[in-house]
């Protein structure tokens, strides 16, 4: 179901990321060189991978409990999840290439190929987790379910202390994601989230 | 096992290979208590044989060593590099002895290090082909039947293993690549490249493992077995790995695995195996339909490849001739070669770029300049290319030393400009066209200089051949240039080049022909009519490949040029009464030059980092106030570049180019005035951190480097700062202000102590604050005095500081 190795970083959506706007910013052909250059490195430096988990849930207050027994305590979530069935718990990541470079060309006081091969890495991210939900979607298609949006830690009340236990329950460290003291997640290029599934009406 | 008993096997019969090891270890919690798969040769020899042994019970004739990532740096890394040689010697061991009694080949296995080559990462080629050699030579010392070099997906790390284990080991070498479906591995390789590289290289089989399931393995094993003549080993994983509810799940069953094998047995596969997910009820299934079975024959064109990352080029395929570009080359080019004197690179790739965009198939390396390090300049010249275009090389030197760096840096299959017939050409340059698998192009010139005759210079060419047969190399991979002498000095020698063209594709047609035309038109008007005229004749004639500028007109025939070249034309008296008054266009006349300081302005506008070193100096040198004047400019572009970016013209690639540049001005003005002892100059030192348990760099950096293009000094304590390291810092310099960032709501609350320690302390350095969770709410909450939202709010709150 979940394949997400293929993902792509487009040149539309970096430059975007970097804050280009089509009605005002001009760029010229060197720069644009540039960019296409160090989009190209960070293509080749990135693998990514993808765990999920998921199970049939319930919604009680402001608890989500999974039916293997994992449960989240949010009211945002649980306002999220209401009138859903199952839940994915989603973990993603890129891998730690691209930052290792970047971080090469940082000490370099290359801030420029550092700036672009982060944004790319931060992009490259979100197209697999945007990719992993896809799939999962279509999945679902399949039995006439809907998804509710993709819900991420830091939004609203779920706090970035909850990481740990979601991460764990995710079985994230198979895909090499592991957390720092201060629940940053390494590679920083990762990205972990719930999505609910519902019957379709 | 000697190589050639293998291969001779290899054509009677099919092989079955093994099945996954590394997901056989996980699911029966074999990987328990040890640090890597290998240390089980030495710490739990009865797991390892365990899987040997399902193995070879069902129907495996080749079973690899558990010695995949026994390489040096990997084992050291790990701290166990003290323990390599008992770990390929049990590892070898312990398969021998499972197997005996049976005719298992053991085969000694090599995988990736885990960390890629130089430009892509941080490893030299040489430090890599070391950790490669290492393991090669322990490989040798035990007696491993052969090597499966496997699941690469880097090409340059690959060639430095296939290398390695030529080097070190007698055996046969299987090179296996990991493909995902479109048959591209993860760094961009394609299937093509890997074919053209790993064969010129001299493995022994090609192969396919792991990644991506069986049924879309076995298409891309159709395309290896329509483009190689050389043994095929399949590989594939049960389906791709899911990461579902914990449990790694491969979603392949054996029917599909055995159909898919089937399949590439139909294509002319020889060797069956499985990667991860497969186990010994895959292989034993493999064995009952496909052991001892006679290899389908295959049909395979004749191909010559040359290669590059991602692609090979068929020249065979090619309409003739096959274009090399000839321009990145800085003989008598002053500009290019003061660029390449400071190892700056970018004329060099817009070289590559319009040449490519002009259609030439191939590009022509030279780094000749006075007075550098040619070995060093065309390594890294080769590396810079190969990241911007996807054309092959022509590596051109009279350096063996800076050939064989590129060459060997060179990611696929280059060409060799070039050896001749003299003595001391063949015999450094031969041996390197053997070991990299290369083409060479072979003057027909020797220690005499160039014969006056066709026959001179087929004698020369014969003596070549010799000598390629005597140092290894196939004559297909010798490329003949004939010579071309200008027409105007030598009328009588362009019908002798063309002679030898003709005659040399009769004697020896497996050889190709090159000719580097320009030379033809030297000292006559309107050269390109006589150059392109030149080169019709010579394709005419029969020739390859052609060293030419892809940028002029290619298309004219001119029957006066061609009279000329017959040398029907004496003295050239038609030709020049046509072409006498002949005048090359004028290139539009170059803009008055601008004020230096004018010229600074623009550079840092556009964030021209390159160009502001010359400009600076010319500064320095020619003006009395030479801080004031660089100062003025570098503040001024900053201004403009400011606005741009606060009405959108500008986006945050553009400030930083521009800050890079003004940092470099900077840099430059600075060491001179350090020189002269004047401190005036010093317009303040910031002090910049990311807080105690925030590990990220780059929205810090970006601020660090915008303080700097305003010439700051900032004193960049990097990530993860100890909030009392910060204060001691500030006590120690006393800055004009502390910018802290913290990009996560787990990591702010440093900045609120930061600012309590300070009270206490009774420091009143203004302290500004930012990072993506950072508001100026949360500045006012915690006595900040002031947040900026991004690198040009922090410079202008700094500036409004300035004493």
């Amino acid at each position: 179901m979940i394949n997400v190795s293929s993902v792509q970083i487009p040149y539309d959506k970096l430059l975007a990321r970097l804050g280009y706007l089509k009605a005002k910013t001009k760029i010229d052909e060197k720069i644009e060189n540039l960019i296409k250059e160090n989009l190209n490195i960070a293509q080749k430096l990135i693998t990514p991978k993808a765990a999920i988990v998921f199970s049939d849930i319930t919604v009680k207050d402001d608890v989500v409990a999974f039916d293997n027994g994992f449960e989240i305590k949010s009211a945002d979530i649980a306002k999220l999840l209401h009138g859903c069935f199952k839940a994915y718990a989603v973990a993603v990541t890129i891998g730690s290439k691209v930052e290792k470079k970047r971080d090469e060309y940082l000490s370099e006081k290359e801030t420029f190929k550092g700036l672009i091969l982060d944004a790319a890495g931060s992009v490259a991210a979100e197209e697999t987790i945007v990719l992993a939900n896809q799939q999962i979607e279509d999945f679902e298609k399949q039995n006439k379910n809907v998804l509710t949006k993709r819900f991420s830690q830091g939004y609203g009340d779920w706090r970035l202390e909850n990481q740990k236990d979601f991460l764990e329950f995710i079985g994230a460290d198979k895909i090499g994601i592991t957390l720092t003291e201060t629940f940053l997640m390494k590679p920083e290029k990762s990205v972990s989230a719930i999505i609910g599934v519902k019957k379709t009406e | 096992m000697k190589k050639e008993q293998f291969l001779d096997l290899l054509k009677t019969k099919v092989l079955i290979m093994d099945g996954a090891t590394g997901t056989e270890l996980q699911k029966k919690k074999y990987l328990d208590g040890v640090v890597i798969p290998e240390e089980l040769n030495i710490k739990f020899p009865e797991r390892i044989s365990d899987i040997y042994s399902s193995y070879v019970n069902a129907g495996s004739d080749i079973i690899l060593a558990n010695t995949f990532g026994a390489n040096s740096i990997r084992l050291k890394h790990h701290g166990l590099l003290d323990k390599a040689d008992d770990i390929i010697r049990e590892g070898i061991a312990l398969a021998r002895k499972t197997g005996s009694g049976k005719d298992i080949i053991v085969a000694g296995d090599i995988s990736s290090i885990g960390e890629y080559i130089h430009p892509l990462g941080v490893l030299s080629f040489n430090e890599a082909y070391e950790s490669f050699a290492f393991q090669a030579k322990l490989l040798q010392k035990y007696k491993a039947d052969i090597i499966v070099i496997e699941t690469m997906t880097e090409i340059k790390e690959l060639k430095a293993a296939i290398l390695a284990a030529r080097d070190n080991f007698d055996g046969a070498i299987i090179a296996q690549m990991t493909f995902s479906k479109d048959g591209v591995t993860v760094t961009g390789n394609d299937l093509t490249s890997f074919i053209a590289m790993a064969e010129s290289l001299g493995v022994d089989a090609l192969g396919l493992n792991c990644s991506i399931g069986s049924r879309d393995l076995a298409d891309l094993a159709k395309t290896l077995c329509e483009n190689t003549k050389l043994p095929i080993s399949f590989k594939p994983n049960a389906g791709v790995p899911v990461l579902i509810n914990r449990e790694t799940v491969f979603q392949e069953t054996k029917e599909e695995f055995i159909e898919s094998a089937l399949k590439a047995y139909s294509y002319g596969v020889n060797m069956f195996g499985g990667c991860c997910g497969t186990n010994p009820e895959f292989i034993k299934a493999l064995s009952g339909e496909l052991k001892n079975k006679v290899p389908n024959k295959r049909v395979v064109k004749n191909r010559f490849y040359l290669s590059t990352r991602v692609k090979a080029i068929d020249i065979n395929e090619l309409a003739k001739p096959v274009i090399i570009g000839e321009r990145i080359n800085p003989t008598n080019r002053k500009k290019l070669q003061e660029e390449l004197l400071k190892g700056n690179f970018s004329l060099v790739k817009d070289e590559a770029r319009l040449q490519t965009e002009a259609g030439t198939n191939l590009l022509d390396v030279n780094m000749g300049v006075p007075g550098a390090d040619e070995t060093k300049l065309l390594s890294e010249a080769v590396n810079q290319i190969q990241e911007i275009v996807s054309v092959p090389l022509c590596i051109d030197s009279s350096s063996p030393k800076a050939l064989e760096e590129a060459v060997k840096n060179c990611a696929g299959k280059p060409l060799i400009n070039s050896v001749n017939g003299e003595e001391a050409k063949l015999l450094s340059i031969l041996p390197l066209a053997k070991r990299y698998g290369a083409v060479v192009i072979a003057l027909t010139t020797d220690d005499n200089g160039i014969p006056k005759t066709a026959e001179g210079r087929l004698n020369i060419a014969k003596k070549i051949l010799e000598y390629a047969d005597k140092y290894g190399v196939p004559r297909k991979n010798i490329v003949f240039d004939f010579l071309v002498l200008s027409v105007s000095s030598s009328p009588e020698q362009v019908t002798e080049t063309l002679k030898a063209v003709k005659k040399s594709k009769e004697l020896w047609p497996e050889c190709k022909i090159l000719l580097g035309v320009s030379n033809i038109s030297f000292g006559l008007p309107s050269r390109q009519t006589i150059n392109s005229t030149f080169l019709k004749m010579a394709v005419d004639a029969g020739i390859d490949f052609a060293i030419i500028n892809p940028h002029e007109n290619w298309g004219i025939f001119d029957p006066l040029a061609k009279e000329l070249l017959e040398n029907k034309d004496k003295g050239a008296v038609k030709y020049m009464e046509a072409f006498a008054s002949y005048k090359k266009q004028a290139l539009p006349v170059e803009q008055e030059k601008l004020p230096i300081d004018r010229q600074l302005y623009f550079a840092v506008l556009r964030g021209n980092k390159e160009s502001v070193p010359d400009i600076v100096n010319k500064i320095i040198s020619d003006n009395a106030e030479a801080f004031k004047t660089v100062n003025g400019a570098v503040l001024e572009a900053l201004n403009l570049v400011g606005e741009k970016f606060a009405s959108k013209e500008y986006f945050l690639p553009q400030i930083i180019m521009s800050a890079e540049a003004a940092q470099t001005a900077f840099a430059v003005i600075k060491k001179l005035l350090k020189k002269e002892a004047d401190a005036s100059a010093s317009t303040g030192k910031v002090i910049m951190a990311t807080v105690k348990g925030d590990m990220h760099d780059i929205g810090k950096n970006i601020v660090c480097a915008v303080l700097e293009s305003y010439g700051f000094d900032v004193i960049d304590m990097g990530i993860n700062v100890d909030s009392q390291s910060i204060i001691d810092k500030a006590k120690e310099i006393k800055p004009l202000a502390i910018g802290l960032s913290a990009l996560m709501t787990t990591t702010m609350p440093e900045m609120e102590k930061i600012i309590k320690l300070m009270t206490a302390d009774n420091i009143d350095t203004p302290v500004i604050i930012g990072g993506a969770a950072v508001t100026q709410k949360y500045a006012d909450e915690i006595g900040a005095d002031a947040y900026a939202k991004d690198a040009m709010d922090t410079a202008k709150y700094v500036k409004s500081l300035k004493p």
